[in-house]
């Protein structure tokens, strides 16, 4: 008969052997290692898009290894192991090499549309840095980056296996008074009552009545906006609480329901049961109230707080904030009043 | 008769200016603008250029109050908050009295205008990235106890190009699960549920140009093998300001979903594609590249793991190695029983 201690003994073994048989495929990590060159830079002459310029390569050679050749290859990602994507509209076809310096010797050996090859007679390299400018490039279509991988090889024909590696980065931009096809827009508009689109906004001051302290005044106001900008945008509120000369009413500093009989003045921009107040958001974009104004029946102020925002290109969302006010029986009175700015900007 | 005739056209006359009056203070509280600008500037040199503003009301003039301020980044997103106090000091990176435009402006209804801008650095003005913002608040009325306005804001980005101090330092990369809204979410390296859709990365900017760092992430299995590459670690070219530790997220695949309208027609938008990945182990290498032209480009490496273990798995893997170890088990007390029967 066997006791729990000697069956314990026997069955550990088993389970040690089968979780190491398991596991220990699943704890190799592969090895990742890459040579690069230092120093090196990229300087585009115009980096106006679709502009026919120089392109200025410099980098430090790290190694003293035969170099009989060169490639600069133009693509959307730096990865040399990647296959390489050329950027829409470049064209180094007729890239001309003007000048060297450092490591030299080296002439035009053969240009395509996203790759140009200098070569020599191979000899070896020294530790210095080179610098290679070529004319007669036509940059990227579009406004971003791109990347340029270089390679040398021991070859003088831009084959064979890479001896030193590096990958640089430039960007293009939009030229100044040059208008895009279709030129960015943010659209935005806040009326008391915005019925369809911005040209139906109308009313520009919310009246709340007299403010008791047995029950919420209410009000609401409704904004637009829109996009075709892919970075899109945010909306802030901005301004004071209801104020009347010294006296405030206090804002809400953090989501809270309505409370009559407690100072609170507070928005969201939800549709509301306690009290019935608001809309839900509508519209065919994809812009939304943040999450500290979109829970229904808990309210809050913040000047400058962020109450909508789309991280994206957005047709119109119509956003209605719902205003609450509550007062105390001490209330001092007075024509409490306040005027908030809510401001569309777009997300950098 | 002729009170009454007298009292009747003072009424008139007073429902007249009262209407006038409500009718000449109507403004309009809708405007299209250009949401952002470039430019890269020389010390001591000035660009003139042009900014889209239009009036979006059809029946009401839109009269703008113009200024230039300052701004900064909220948090880690790519939300501004625009300095709004008229005696805030400017911020280190202030392009306040680079810019020049016009302090009033005045679009009648449905139309637009081409707002004049002017770009002007100081001859001795280091390298570096500058900005600030140029809001435009809509005048309105007021009257009431809640006056609302519309206000927006072009962000106007200045590089002066030169050596710059160009750092960014990575503060985090990995597998990322975004939130229910979308808003935050948090680095994660064990997934149960479902695989990750997103990677994300942390970068703090500690030099002085406006970072738009590019490059790729490559996943790879635990064999070694390329499952993902996104070759667009920020396809949204977003920025690290001046001082900012920024979020960039990314989705590793994207696609398309319907995404119902409360008026018109469904509408599609951009969201991260769930991951058919197998369960085990995977690791992701992240390659970024940044650097002004010109200047110096800098490298950002890192590879990090993570796990893909659903339920299913765990519980598969439990049941595969009670059954190793019961083989085991009953290899050794078969073997035992032989040994003994032949003694």
């Amino acid at each position: 008969m066997l006791t729990k201690r000697s069956m314990i003994s026997r069955i550990l073994p088993s389970l040690v052997l089968g979780a190491m048989l398991v596991f220990t495929p699943l704890l190799v990590v592969p090895k990742v290692s890459a040579l690069q060159f230092q120093n090196r830079s990229m300087r585009v002459g115009s980096t106006t898009v679709s502009a026919n310029t120089s392109h200025e390569f410099s980098f430090e050679y790290p190694s003293t290894n035969i170099v009989g050749s060169i490639s600069f290859e133009y693509c959307m990602d730096p990865l040399p192991t990647q296959s390489c994507v050329t950027p829409v509209g470049l064209n180094a076809a007729a890239a001309v090499l003007q000048s060297q310096a450092g490591e030299t010797g080296f002439s035009s050996f053969s240009a395509s549309a996203n790759k140009i090859v200098i070569a020599r007679t191979p000899s070896s390299a020294s530790l210095v840095q080179g610098t290679y400018i070529f004319s007669g490039i036509t940059n990227p279509s579009f406004v971003g980056s791109f990347f340029v991988r270089i390679s040398t090889y021991a070859s003088n024909n831009g084959t064979g296996s890479i001896t030193d590696a590096g990958s640089v980065v430039s960007s293009t931009a939009q030229g100044i008074g040059i208008s895009t096809e279709v030129p960015p827009i943010l659209i935005f508009c806040v009326a008391v009552t915005i019925p369809a689109q911005c040209d139906s906004a109308s009313g520009n001051f919310l009246n709340l009545g007299e403010l008791k302290s047995s029950q919420t005044a209410t009000a609401t106001s409704q904004m637009m906006g829109g996009t075709n900008a892919d970075f899109g945008y945010v909306i802030s509120a901005n301004g004071t609480t209801m104020t009347s000369g010294n006296n405030t009413i206090n804002a809400l500093s953090s989501q809270t329901p309505s409370q009559i009989g407690q100072p609170q003045f507070g928005i969201n921009l939800r549709a509301n049961t306690t009290p019935s107040v608001g809309s839900n958001p509508s519209g065919v974009g994809v812009a939304a109230p943040t999450s500290a104004y979109n829970t229904p029946n808990q309210f809050k102020f913040v000047n400058g707080d962020v109450v909508a925002s789309t991280p994206d290109v957005t047709d119109y969302v119509k956003l209605t904030v719902s205003y609450i006010v509550n007062i105390p029986q001490g209330q001092p009175p007075g024509y409490y009043a306040t005027t908030l700015t809510y401001i569309c900007a777009a997300t950098f | 008769m002729k009170r009454f005739s007298t009292l009747f056209a003072g009424l008139t006359i007073l429902a007249v200016v009262v209407s006038t009056y409500g009718h000449v203070f109507a403004q309009s509280n809708g405007l299209g603008i250009t949401p952002r600008k470039d430019y890269s500037v020389k010390a001591g040199e000035s660009v003139k250029d042009t900014v889209y503003v239009s009036n979006l009301s059809k029946d009401q003039p839109l009269n703008l109050s113009i200024r230039i301020v300052d701004f900064k980044a909220q948090d880690e997103s790519g939300s501004p908050t625009l300095e709004r106090d008229k005696n805030a000091p400017p911020t280190p990176w202030s392009a306040k009295n680079f810019i020049s435009v016009p302090e009033k402006l005045t679009i009648e209804p449905g139309k637009s205008v081409q707002m004049p801008i002017s770009v002007s650095t100081p001859v001795n003005q280091g390298a570096g990235s500058y900005y600030s913002a140029i809001e435009y608040e809509a005048q309105t009325d007021g009257g009431g106890r809640v006056s609302v306005a519309a206000s927006s804001a072009t962000l106007i980005f200045i590089k002066v190009p030169g050596e710059a101090k160009e750092l960014l330092k990575l503060q985090q990369f990995g597998a990322y699960q975004s939130d229910e809204k979308g808003e935050n979410g948090s680095f994660k390296s064990l997934f149960f549920a479902s695989a990750p859709k997103e990677m994300a990365f942390r970068l703090t900017n500690e030099g002085n140009i406006a970072e738009q760092p590019n490059g790729s992430i490559v996943i790879k299995n635990i064999f070694g093998k390329q499952v993902r590459v996104i070759d667009q670690a920020n396809p949204k070219k977003n920025l690290a300001l001046l001082g900012q530790t920024r979020r960039f997220q990314v989705c590793m695949e994207t696609e398309k979903k319907e995404v119902k309208a409360e008026i018109g027609d469904p509408v599609q938008v951009d969201v991260c594609k769930p991951q058919k990945f197998l369960p085990g182990r995977y690791t992701a290498q992240l390659t970024l590249l940044y650097g002004e032209n010109g200047n110096n480009t800098r490298d950002i490496n890192q590879t990090v793991v993570f796990w893909y273990l659903p339920a299913w798995f765990i519980v598969t893997f439990i049941v595969l190695l009670l059954a190793i170890a019961g083989g085991g088990y009953w290899t050794y007390r078969k073997l035992t029983r032989r040994s003994r029967r032949r003694r």
